[in-house]
Formats: C-alpha cells, sequence, structure tokens
C-alpha cells in the first residue's frame, strides 16, 4: 500500500492540530514540523502494516468486508483503546 | 508633539472577505467566567484582521509602534505576528478599483509564555513614510495584521489587543 501524497499528510496533519486546537487541548514539547513528523510516521507505518493488520482480521469479517468498514472498525478499536474520556 | 496611543480592541477590527481570523473568547475561571476576547489565528492557514484608524493630528513625524499583547495555545515553539499599513491619502486613494500591496513588518515571538493562558507583549516597528504606506497626521488608514504560519507552534496565536503610539 502506498503512503498518502503529501497534500493528504498535510490535511492530515493540519486537520488534527486545528480541532485539537479548538477543544483547547494544547501540546507541550512539540512543534508543527514534530506533528508533521509523527504523521508522516504513522502513515509510513500503515503503509508498512497494512497486509498485516488486514491479516489479523479473521474470517469471514476479513473477506466480507469492505476496505472502509474495516478502516471503520480499526479507527472503532483505537478509539476505545486509547481515547475514552477524551 | 506624540499623540498619546489608541487601542485596538478584537472586536475593533473586521475580517476581510475571506481568511479572516474569527472573534474568539478564551472562557474563564472566574466567577461568573469570564469570556475574554481575542482574535484566533489558525496555525496552518493564514488569516487576518483589518482595523480601521486615522492617525490623530498630534503625530509629529516619528513613526509608529504597534505593541501586540498575545498568548497561544501551547508553550512551545514560535509565533510570526505581521502588519501592514494602507493610507486612505486624500483624493488619492481609490478603494473600490486599487488593490493594494501590503508591505508587512513583523515580530517573531520567540520565547512563548511558560504557562498556556499567559500573555506576552511584543512590538513591531513602523518608520515614517513607506515603511507606513506614506501615512501621516490626520490621515485614515487601514491596519492589516495577520500571523504568518511559517513560525512553529502547533497551536492557535491569539491577539488579545494593538495599542499603537507615535515611537519615541
Amino acid at each position: 500500500m502506498a503512503v498518502l501524497s503529501d497534500a493528504d499528510r498535510a490535511a492530515s496533519s493540519t486537520d488534527f492540530m486545528r480541532d485539537r486546537n479548538i477543544a483547547r487541548d494544547a501540546f507541550v514539547g512539540v512543534t508543527k514540523a514534530d506533528i508533521r513528523a509523527a504523521v508522516n510516521g504513522i502513515d509510513d507505518y500503515m503503509s508498512a502494516n497494512a497486509t498485516a493488520i488486514n491479516q489479523a482480521i479473521p474470517q469471514p469479517a476479513r473477506g466480507n468486508l469492505t476496505t472502509p468498514q474495516k478502516a471503520l472498525l480499526l479507527q472503532y478499536v483505537v478509539s476505545k483503546r486509547y481515547l475514552t474520556g477524551v | 508633539m506624540a499623540f498619546g496611543s489608541i487601542y485596538l480592541a478584537p472586536s475593533a477590527g473586521c475580517g476581510p472577505a475571506t481568511d479572516a481570523a474569527p472573534l474568539d473568547f478564551i472562557v474563564g475561571t472566574s466567577t461568573p467566567v469570564e469570556n475574554i476576547q481575542v482574535r484566533a489565528y489558525d496555525q496552518s492557514t493564514i488569516q487576518y484582521t483589518d482595523y480601521r484608524l486615522r492617525l490623530p493630528t498630534g503625530y509629529a513625524g516619528g513613526g509608529v509602534t504597534l505593541s501586540f499583547c498575545t498568548s497561544c495555545g501551547t508553550v512551545t515553539g514560535t509565533i510570526q505576528i505581521e502588519a501592514a499599513f494602507r493610507a486612505f491619502v486624500d483624493d488619492a486613494e481609490d478603494l473600490d478599483t486599487t488593490a493594494h500591496t501590503y508591505d508587512y513588518n513583523s515580530v517573531t515571538i520567540s520565547t512563548l509564555p511558560n504557562v498556556v493562558g499567559e500573555e506576552t507583549y511584543d512590538i513591531i516597528t513602523f518608520t515614517n513614510g513607506a515603511d507606513m504606506d506614506g501615512l501621516g497626521a490626520g490621515v485614515e488608514c487601514l491596519l492589516r495584521v495577520r500571523r504568518n504560519t511559517a513560525d512553529s507552534a502547533a497551536a492557535f496565536a491569539y491577539i488579545h489587543g494593538i495599542e499603537i503610539y507615535e515611537t519615541p
């Protein structure tokens, strides 16, 4: 799986910062460049490990859920794991 | 003779047709809580606020200083504030047909307050003449203020107010 385009990575970084700013969620110890580097790192990891993540989904879900549905499922699990109470 | 000073509150400004810095509020913690008015500048999109004013007749040609009270949603990185004048010279500035090229002066605030919610004071100076678009005593103008997003702070920058005085 290819990595996101430069524009999409920039948009991810921008949208994240704007959303957290609106929520008055202060960043400590990181600049705009640091957050962009974090986006790049996560996207690189997702690109390199997309197959492994897909393989972690057992059948019949792996074969029958669409890619957007599996992406949303991943989002739900990550949210429940890390974002409860945020 | 200097002219004292002019104070521009956030509500004194007006956004341009696009990319206006929104009027926002920092919520205090007193009882009842304060809604502290600010102009909020995005970290990624350059946003502007335009202020209308007239340079007082007491202006003696010493140039002007803009003193900004700002804060930021983070304690890390820098914010860069820029300002430029457009003078409405008598019988010479066609506002509805002539585009103006703003010549910005800037200040980089390289040390943000060490606590989010605290403020800092920094200045931008303009020399008399072309640097302030030829603005003279008794002349109306537009002061355009923006945040240059080439800075590094990953958060909104807030302008609380601007004081303008003749540079001593």
